[in-house]
């Protein structure tokens, strides 16, 4: 950004620099910090901007950071400002952020083996899946069952050769 | 030849397995009035709780060494009433009966693991009766799929319609959806039918 070296007017178009500025002067200075400050806004782009009646007042450029941290809360934001804006930013990538999966748990009073931790993210029981039919709990607490069939786990039970050359399955 | 004589010694003292028959079916279907029948009848004791909330029984039930006397035979089993077996609990379903949010959650997740007990006991039952309630769609999925079920694992099964001291119960509607199965149609409120069950029993169990 350049301003005059005479008034400190700051210009805003390069033609002026050529045609000097309306004080007379033909001298400027390059100020590295307001460009500096220019060029972050335009990276990233405005989501409020005072208008109508506050047309006169100074424009303030809010960042999305700073929406994410104003609604987070103050004190989540010191602790940890950049993490609620990872989770967000993992979330609209459509991605699940790991705090998700680490409040989601299963305990020994659970008594489903799949949780929808969220829309379209599931957390599986692995282990109590291979014992159980297979329970479903969703977001309004409903639960849903579905029956296995007898002859589906007859076939997943290993079957070992006997050393007297019959078989049998193993339980 | 030595293994053959000691294994012809552990049969000899070993305790006769006393059979089990399990009462499958629906949630408010009728199992525990029957149970509770069958259980005064041959026990003097009845069974469990009953209520018109569905999913009352929530937890296996059982009654040991139940003798029913049939003219000509005396037959002894533990009886097993199941948790109703449905494919959704959903605890909304518990407060238009008056109960609170919070039980009705609890009983939900109660109910739930009823639902995963009463399939995981189907490994360990000789024989069970599949109640219907006569008066509702027989066809659904939990029928079906329990039914398809018990056949997988050879599990002998008496389909008995239930409730046909109501006006509005279906018998041939039940009848017709499972014909390959051996039927009963019974009252377990009135005890309608229940000698007839009880021979069904013994010539699945004997």
């Amino acid at each position: 950004m350049h301003k005059c070296a005479r008034c400190g007017r700051e210009i805003q178009k390069l033609e002026e620099v050529s045609s000097g500025c309306p004080c007379g002067s033909k001298t400027f200075v390059f100020d590295r910090e307001v460009a500096a400050k220019v060029a972050e806004a335009a990276a990233t782009p405005p989501l409020e901007i005072p208008s109508g009646k506050n047309s006169e007042a100074p424009l303030h450029v809010i960042a999305p950071s700073e929406v994410l941290m104003e609604k987070a809360g103050a004190e989540a934001a010191q602790i940890a400002p950049s993490v609620s804006f990872a989770e967000k930013k993992a979330e609209a990538d459509g991605k699940a952020p790991n705090s998700y999966f680490a409040r989601a748990t299963f305990t020994s009073e659970d008594v489903e083996n799949i949780k929808i931790v969220t829309e379209g993210v599931f957390l599986v029981d692995v282990n109590a899946l291979s014992k159980n039919p297979v329970v479903l709990k969703d977001d309004d607490g409903v639960y849903f069952v579905k029956i296995p069939f007898g002859a589906e786990e007859e076939i997943s039970k290993p079957v070992i050769d006997k050393p007297n050359g019959g078989k049998e399955k193993k339980d | 030849m030595i293994k053959r004589i000691i294994g012809w010694f552990h049969g000899l003292f070993k305790k006769k397995k006393q059979l089990n028959l399990g009462i499958y079916g629906s949630p408010n279907a009728g199992k525990t009035t029957l149970a509770n029948r069958m259980c005064v009848e041959f026990l003097g004791e009845p069974m469990g709780a009953v209520s018109p909330i569905p999913h009352e029984t929530r937890t296996v039930q059982k009654k040991d060494n139940v003798t029913v006397k049939l003219r000509g035979c005396t037959l002894s089993m533990n009886l097993l009433d199941m948790p109703g077996i449905a494919v959704k609990v959903d605890y909304r379903d518990f407060l238009e009966y008056g109960v609170g949010k919070e039980e009705a959650q609890k009983r939900a997740r109660e109910a739930t693991k009823g639902v995963v007990e009463a399939v995981r006991h189907m490994d360990k039952v000789d024989a069970a009766l599949f109640i219907i309630d006569a008066t509702e769609d027989p066809y659904t999925q939990v029928n079906i799929t329990i039914l398809g079920n018990m056949e997988a694992r050879n599990i002998p099964v008496v389909v008995v319609a239930n409730k046909i001291d109501l006006p509005n119960a279906n018998i041939s509607r039940v009848r017709e959806a499972f014909p390959g199965y051996d039927f009963v149609e019974i009252s377990a409120m009135t005890g309608e039918n229940l000698p007839r069950l009880y021979r069904e029993i013994s010539n699945k169990l004997s």
